[in-house]
């Protein structure tokens, strides 16, 4: 649609519409005005009114499409009414109080606005002569931003109050406004009509220009505005005068973006007029912003921290467009304000930064004792923050919340204490608001209101708690030593804190979707730490409750990607235990649920790659397991669902090379299989495919990585079939498409790892040529870029395992080259990064399986430099470790793709025809023997042997194992 | 506008009757509304729309709505009955639009995108009383010269002009189902007529060739 821009401004379009109206009620009252009348009487709009009166003539109105409206319709125009000294000339709001009018003072010929107050006729004589004097202080009330009272007056019984008439809104109104902008973004269109931005000051402009409420901007804009509401308040506070009322709807911004206060000290009459001249439905709006003293009734306690109280409430609100509390029954809010603790500003917008909200907190502390003590402290601390100076406010010591707990539970008390000062060291409040609230559940009756509220608001605390500490970790990047036990530490920290939110006896469908949500957070922290099995049991207890949950509500909406989520972490969990059999059920198991999900979201982007990577670490895992038809079947699956994102985001090419990647390592299992041809046309298909995709995005080369494994995979399976010239032509084609890659910038952490990778490919493939000393260049090659990426992510685990396989491998490389000091260096770098592993990552098998690796490659060094006990220890050990694995899983076939090493029992065997070979060399021929023995006993799963046999031709370590003597 | 003195002394009493707590009074209220309203809805789905949700649903959802909010209304009556249930229909319609139709992100409806109907409808109330005196013209032809002009204004203009003279409301009516400040709405209606004439004048329609 077209949208002509409007050159005219608001006057403008008001007059036109005045004008149109005027026009239209002539017409209806069957005179017959004439346009050229009108053009003559507004020339300033005459050309409008000849394009829009002649249509208007022929509007119809006499049918109406409302039935039997129930009264009249509301009057634009007022009959214009006399009070005293003034014209009423429109009704401009309506307060708890009364009406408010926009009213001429005929006297004095000016514009004002009349509150005109019923209720004061009520009022018994001494409550009479107390208003009478307090309307003369507010008068004598001189201050920038306090809307001055001219003059109060009785007429005819009713009193009124004239005061400053203030073209503007309330924050009440704005607040109101900018909550209709869901997504929290307030419009910039200045064409938008809904608020008056024309003429308005910087401020203001500021404010309701700010792209977002959650931006710094609107905060520090608000916080000034607040400044200037404290600071008239301090003022009026010094004359003696208490508000009392303080709300947003009693907060005015003028069109010059001036803040005025209006409607000083009425607010203590209100509780006189509980009769039908009061709307009951105001009040409500009013006792949001009382403080507690106040809705306690304690009256002879309210004073000027009222007002405090009252001015940080609605600031919270401002910034949160939240009320502090948002019941909407009157008994449930006074409670409220009494008893419960304000959410989390801070995730309610997150703009607002710690410093502001602590503030804000003390500000509307429940004990006005805790609060500031003057407007004018409020305002240096807010002053203090928007200069980035140190506030002086403080958070509440647990000491003092505890001590107020206690006061309050003193039953309770002895049994919790204990457990919550171990629990609540080093942690923040809301731990203990946890325990607090944990406590009064189990002690207090059945209540009619939903724990829930409530508990959310917990986890939103505790969760920031959470997060500032994750956050922390995430930081940490340095130094290897100083930071791990700072790092372990802070994620056991994490865990206590998950701990104590867990409500497991709660029936609320809500708060056991909260309970589960925080199992699976734990469960990822145990997984951070190594501890396998601690986040196998939280990953178990998150799947009963969400099961839990499916019983009662099935249909909740977090509830089904909830499920999804913890069965596939279970599944990872049980993975990284070697429970790969159970793993492989969790996973089919989650991708039932994804697959559930999907369905109901056919488009969602996300959620379809989650569902690909899904079947991806399935397939994964059942070639660990040696399960070559199940692995083919479930990456086919991979393959469709990528070209099916292929077909959706043509534009998008990762998922066209991630078809044939896939499709290349396809080809190697189906090679495994033994159907050779079909393998070969799929590599080539792969091959061709990523020609396609080099030719058509020639820009985005840094996207295909890929391409020089799919190529080198093909050179691999054409060696194989001895068709050698071929093959080394696709070698060096990949070479330099991989010399290109180098060539640009490394975005990232992945970008090095992704060139390690190439580089280890194309290194295995000269290996298995015979090129070994080509092949150690590119290995170590390979190793500079590793090294680089973990520099980069020190606590990968990922970066840190492959690293040290590599290092390993190449250690065997360079001690067969005779380079036995460089392969020393390089064995030294693996164990040290095996320590870390070890560290971090306890039960891990991962690097016990790299350790074994070690062990054998430094059992390999020591016996090229003669140093044969040192050897058969060496052996010894690998043994042992290779054991122990082989126990904890059997099918620990994953080591044999990646490291090119034992595929589980065949490496153990293998390992023991070493040692018999060595034991012989010895002469211990009894030991050798027995050696020997075990080898032959170890039982051979067959898909286990072929790729093993194919992993190890890859990598050419065929050559090397033979050469060894002794063996049979 | 006639006032149907009769039947307004009804309604009052059901208002009455309502306060009272009679949930049967409340049903009755909101009963003789529910034609119309339902009407007014129709006019304002577009088919992307329709074919998701029917005009009775979103009138469902706005009486949900309407009988949680009703008890604060009595304490507060800011405006008449029909007019309070219309604001509530109006933000139901516009939430229909967000949900359903967020296909592009982009663009947050703050306007219900109104369908040619409701041009239509519009556009035959603004030549009711068309001049018959000038017959170069046929009624069918000066509604479709009429609608052609419409369509050319945005869907706040329509909104505007469709409250304004199909529903026969007071821009402080207006002002309180759109949630704008009466002079707002004054301002809105305004300008729409602006915009409205300059096409009108663009189309090279004078008062003779209407």
């Amino acid at each position: 649609m077209r949208q002509e821009p409007s050159i005219f401004d608001d006057d403008t379009e008001l007059l036109v519409a005045e004008v149109a109206e005027e026009f239209l009620r002539r017409i209806e009252e069957g005179k017959n005005p004439k346009v050229a009348d009108y053009a003559a009487r507004y020339p300033s709009i005459a050309e409008n009114l000849r394009q829009i009166l002649p249509v208007l003539t022929m509007v119809g109105s006499s049918q109406d499409v409302w039935p039997g409206r129930d009264g009249a319709r509301d009057e634009d125009m007022p009959r214009q009414q006399i009070l005293g000294d003034f014209r009423l000339l429109r009704e401009v709001g309506r307060g708890g109080m009364g009406v408010v009018y926009e009213a001429h003072e005929l006297s004095l010929g000016r514009r004002v606005a009349l509150k005109v107050l019923p209720f004061v006729a009520v009022l018994d004589p001494h409550q009479l002569k107390r208003f009478k004097m307090e309307a003369q202080i507010t008068a004598c009330l001189h201050h920038t931003h306090i809307v001055p009272v001219f003059s109060v007056g009785c007429e005819r019984g009713v009193y009124y109050y004239a005061m400053q008439y203030i073209e503007g809104r309330s924050l009440a109104s704005i607040v109101r406004e900018l909550r209709q902008y869901s997504n929290h973004e307030i419009p910039t269109n200045e064409k938008d009509n809904r608020s008056p931005k024309t003429g308005l000051s910087d401020l203001t402009k500021r404010l309701l220009t700010a792209r977002s409420t959650h931006s710094s901007e609107f905060v520090r804009s608000v916080t000034q505005l607040c400044i200037q509401a404290a600071d008239a308040l301090q003022y009026a506070h010094d004359m003696g005068v208490v508000h009392r009322d303080i709300k947003p709807s009693n907060i005015l911004l003028d069109e010059q973006g001036h803040l005025w206060i209006t409607d000083f000290g009425l607010a203590q009459y209100r509780t006189n007029t509980a009769t039908v001249l009061t709307r009951p439905g105001d009040v409500l709006g009013t006792i949001r912003y009382m403080s507690p003293e106040q809705v306690a009734g304690r009256n002879t306690m309210v004073d000027h921290r009222t007002d405090i109280y009252a001015l940080g409430a609605t600031l919270f609100e401002l910034l949160s467009l939240e009320p502090v509390f948002a019941h909407q029954e009157r008994h449930r809010l006074m409670n409220s304000i009494e008893m419960d603790e304000p959410r989390s500003l801070h995730s309610l917008n997150p703009a607002v930064p710690k410093d502001l909200e602590t503030i804000v907190l003390k500000a509307i502390a429940k004990d006005p004792i805790r609060r500031y003590a003057s407007c004018k402290a409020l305002v240096e601390d807010l002053r203090r923050f928007l200069e980035h100076r140190t506030i002086e406010a403080r958070r509440p010591s647990i000491g003092e919340r505890l001590a107020k707990w206690v006061r309050r539970h003193g039953a309770l008390v002895s049994a919790a204490v204990g457990v919550l000062v171990v629990a609540v060291v080093a942690l923040s409040i809301s731990t203990v608001i946890i325990w607090q609230e944990k406590a009064r559940t189990e002690a207090a009756l059945i209540r009619a209101e939903k724990e829930h509220q409530r508990a959310q608001t917990h986890y939103e605390k505790a969760r920031e708690a959470v997060d500032e500490i994750t956050h922390i970790v995430e930081q940490q990047s340095t130094s290897f030593t100083a930071v791990r036990e700072t790092r372990r530490g802070l994620l056991q920290k994490a865990l206590q804190f998950h701990g104590s939110l867990l409500e497991t006896n709660s029936q609320d469908p809500d708060v056991m979707v909260e309970t589960c949500q925080s199992y699976l957070r734990i469960g990822s922290i145990h997984m951070k730490l190594g501890q396998y099995d601690e986040a196998e049991k939280a990953y178990t207890s998150a799947i009963e409750i969400g099961n839990g949950v499916q019983r009662i509500r099935p249909e909740h909406a977090r509830l089904q990607g909830l499920l999804g989520d913890c069965t596939e972490a279970l599944s990872e969990a049980l993975r990284e235990q070697g429970k790969l059999t159970e793993s492989v059920e969790k996973q089919r198991q989650a991708i039932e649920i994804l697959e559930q999900i999907g369905i109901q979201k056919p488009t969602d982007r996300n959620h379809q790659e989650r569902l690909l990577s899904a079947y991806k670490r399935l397939a994964e895992t059942l070639l660990w397991m040696a399960e070559l038809e199940p692995a083919v079947k479930a990456t086919q699956k991979v393959v469709e669902f990528q070209r099916q994102l292929t077909r959706r985001y043509p534009g998008d090419i990762f998922y066209q090379t991630e078809v044939a990647v896939r499709q290349a390592e396809m080809a190697q299992i189906i090679w495994i299989t033994g159907k050779r041809n079909k393998a070969l046309d799929l590599a080539y298909e792969a091959v061709r495919r990523m020609e396609h995709i080099a030719e058509n995005f020639p820009e985005q080369m840094n996207r295909q990585y890929s391409h020089v494994r799919a190529r080198i995979i093909l050179a691999d399976l054409l060696r194989r079939t001895e068709q050698k010239q071929e093959a080394n032509q696709h070698y060096d084609t990949a070479k330099v498409f991989h010399q290109k890659l180098l060539s640009l910038p490394a975005e990232d952490s992945s970008h090095l790892w992704l060139r390690s990778w190439n580089e280890i490919v194309l290194a295995c493939f000269q290996l298995a040529n015979g090129q070994t000393d080509e092949a150690i260049e590119i290995f170590l090659q390979a190793s500079q870029h590793k090294e680089e990426a973990i520099a980069l992510e020190p606590h990968n685990h990922d970066f840190l395992r492959s690293a040290a396989g590599d290092y390993c491998r190449l250690g065997l490389l360079l001690a067969k080259q005779n380079r036995l000091d460089e392969a020393q260096q390089v064995y030294v770098r693996a164990q040290s990064l095996c320590e870390q592993l070890a560290f971090e990552t306890p039960d891990s098998l991962e690097h016990k399986a790299i350790l074994v690796l070690l062990h054998t490659g430094f059992c390999d060094l020591h016996q090229r430099r003669g140093q044969d006990e040192e050897a058969l220890n060496s052996i010894q050990l690998a043994m042992q470790l290779q054991d122990e694995l082989v126990r904890i899983c059997p099918l620990s076939g994953r080591w044999s793709r990646r490291l090119g090493w034992g595929a589980g029992n065949l490496a153990l065997r293998d390992l023991y025809i070493l040692l018999g070979g060595m034991l012989t060399k010895s002469g211990q021929a009894e030991q050798a023997d027995e050696a020997f023995r075990k080898a032959s006993n170890i039982e051979i799963n067959e898909n286990e042997a072929l790729i093993y046999k194919f992993g190890v031709s890859a990598f050419g370590w065929h050559r090397w194992m033979r050469t060894d003597p002794g063996i049979p | 506008m006639t006032k149907n003195n009769s039947e307004s002394a009804e309604l009052h009493d059901l208002l009455h009757e309502a306060r009272a707590g009679n949930v049967a009074a409340f049903e009755q209220l909101f009963q003789r509304h529910r034609d119309t309203l339902r009407q007014i809805v129709a006019l304002r789905m577009d088919p992307r729309l329709s074919s998701r949700v029917d005009a009775s649903d979103i009138i469902q959802d706005a009486h949900a709505v309407a009988i949680e909010r009703f008890a604060d209304y009595l304490e507060r009556q800011p405006v008449s009955f029909h007019v309070w249930l219309r604001q509530i229909v109006q933000d139901q319609l516009l939430m229909a639009y967000r949900r359903h139709m967020r296909a592009d992100r982009r663009t947050i409806h703050r306007e219900i995108p109104l369908p040619e109907r409701s041009s239509v409808a519009l556009a035959e109330r603004l030549t009711e009383h068309g001049p018959t005196a000038s017959q170069q013209v046929t009624r069918a032809e000066q509604i479709r010269r009429v609608r052609v002009a419409l369509r050319q204004l945005v869907d706040e203009d329509r909104e505007i002009l469709l409250l304004r003279h199909f529903e026969q409301l007071s821009h402080k009516e207006i002002g309180y189902i759109l949630h704008l400040e009466p002079a707002a709405a004054r301002k809105r209606y305004g300008r729409a007529l602006i915009r409205l004439g300059k096409i009108m004048r663009d189309m090279g329609l004078t008062e003779s060739q209407l």
